[in-house]
């Protein structure tokens, strides 16, 4: 649409004689054309004083003294500016987003710390179940040596007879055989009591929280043997280390 | 500004009326209808051509004013175009909704029609006002198409459409008339405001 076609539009803005669909393209102009907004603001001054031409009408003395009452008995606030609730509006959803951004970090740092309490306190269950029998006036500490197959391979173990818990340390153990595992065995009175199953890393080294053991009055001797995968009540495989 | 003054433009008296309506004052909405309800009820009556329709509007139109008082910034217009824009917004919807305008038509008396003329007497100029003498003025020169182009739209809220429809002339020749007009207006209104000024 060019320019005079613009103020074209204008001159029936400002009778209000713009279709709906006139408005929106007026507007659109509007918002980039200073010149046409300057005319538009002047031709509405101008409709504005076509009133002037009618004979001014007295109204009724009633309506006046109506409206003062009324506005008298008006004790509201006034309000500072049409505006003002919808920047207080604006403010509040621009609060409570900020707020729900906020909320929603420190609901994941609370999930992370929490995830890490939680591991922080697995590992000191942990360690809680790994000095007890350490700490125990009844434990015993073993040393374990590599028998014929393993002659480098070695090992310690700290075990509570009383409450059935100990610590088991391997060094050096070759990988077992497919299919096969190493069992950590206790032994009281020559009866084998089973410690438990494990594996090894790939220097060879291995450790096992002892945790079902009975309760023994005493522990005779510490042995590992190779086993079927999974471990089997009782000793049925190759001894590789053996502690007394 | 009176409604009667010139040029169309807020002055010291009015911002101070303004200010104190911000603040509640029902005294200075009493002044104010003073100076603009006579003007109010003559543009709510030729919209209306319906007496206890018109003193409605005026009601309505100067509550609004009350009410919408802190909204009014001079900067966006002058405060007697921001009142008739009230007073004929009011009185357009009052028109629309209660569809008077056909049953109005059908039975226009000669009285109120002669009413709802610009003025002619020059024994209300005299009562009116210079910047009254000026619009009256400026509309007696407009040629009488253009004239009710412009009043077709602005006191019965016709669109260009349907004032092509109402008067059986082309799309193009209403636009261009109500074009003309508000131009011819314009510039008789500024010349008439720059003479009184310099008088």
């Amino acid at each position: 649409m060019s320019h005079p076609a613009f103020r074209e539009l204008c001159a029936l803005e400002a009778v209000g004689a713009l279709e709906p669909g006139e408005r929106a393209e007026l507007d659109a102009h509007l918002e980039g054309c200073r010149e046409c907004r300057d005319y538009l603001d002047g031709l509405l001054e101008v409709s504005a004083s076509l009133p002037l031409a009618l004979r001014p009408e007295l109204p009724p003395p009633a309506i006046r003294a109506a409206l003062l009452a009324r506005a008298a008995q008006d004790r509201r606030p006034a309000s500072s500016g049409w505006w003002m609730p919808w920047v207080a509006f604006a403010a509040a959803a621009g609060l409570a987003a900020v707020l729900m951004l906020q909320v929603r970090e420190l609901q994941k740092e609370l999930e992370l710390a929490q995830a890490r309490l939680g591991e922080q306190g697995r590992q000191i269950a942990q360690l809680q179940r790994e000095l007890a029998p350490i700490r125990a006036a009844t434990s015993r500490a073993i040393q374990l040596k590599g028998l014929e197959t393993v002659p480098a391979s070695h090992g310690k173990a700290i075990i509570d007879p009383r409450s059935g818990q100990g610590v088991f340390f391997a060094y050096q153990l070759p990988p077992p055989p497919p299919g096969k595992t190493y069992q950590l065995w206790a032994l009281r009175g020559g009866q084998p009591f089973d410690a438990g199953v494990f594996v090894t890393d790939a220097e060879g080294n291995a450790y096992l929280l002892v945790e079902k053991l009975p309760p023994l009055d005493q522990v005779d001797a510490v042995a590992v043997t190779i086993e079927p995968e999974g471990g089997v009540p009782a000793p049925t495989g190759t001894m590789v280390l053996l502690g007394t | 500004m009176s409604p009667h003054g010139a040029p169309m433009a807020s002055g010291a008296w009015e911002l101070r009326l303004m200010e104190r309506m911000r603040k509640r004052d029902p005294e200075a909405l009493g002044q104010l209808y003073d100076s603009y309800a006579g003007m109010v009820l003559a543009l709510a009556l030729r919209i209306l051509r319906e007496r206890s329709a018109a003193e409605d509007v005026v009601s309505q139109a100067f509550w609004q004013i009350w009410e919408q008082a802190p909204r009014y910034s001079e900067q966006r217009g002058s405060l007697a175009a921001w009142i008739v824009s009230i007073a004929r917004s009011r009185a357009l919807d009052l028109l629309r909704a209660e569809q008077r305008e056909q049953r109005r038509r059908e039975r226009a008396g000669e009285e109120i029609e002669r009413r709802a003329e610009p003025v002619d007497d020059p024994a209300e100029w005299t009562l009116a006002g210079e910047r009254r003498r000026q619009v009256v003025a400026a509309l007696r020169d407009l040629p009488v198409e253009q004239r009710e182009c412009v009043e077709l739209a602005y006191y019965q809220g016709l669109s260009h459409r349907e004032i092509a429809a109402r008067t059986a002339t082309p799309l193009g020749t209403v636009k261009t008339r109500i074009l003309l007009a508000m131009d011819k207006l314009r510039d008789a209104l500024a010349e008439l405001a720059s003479e009184g000024s310099q008088s």
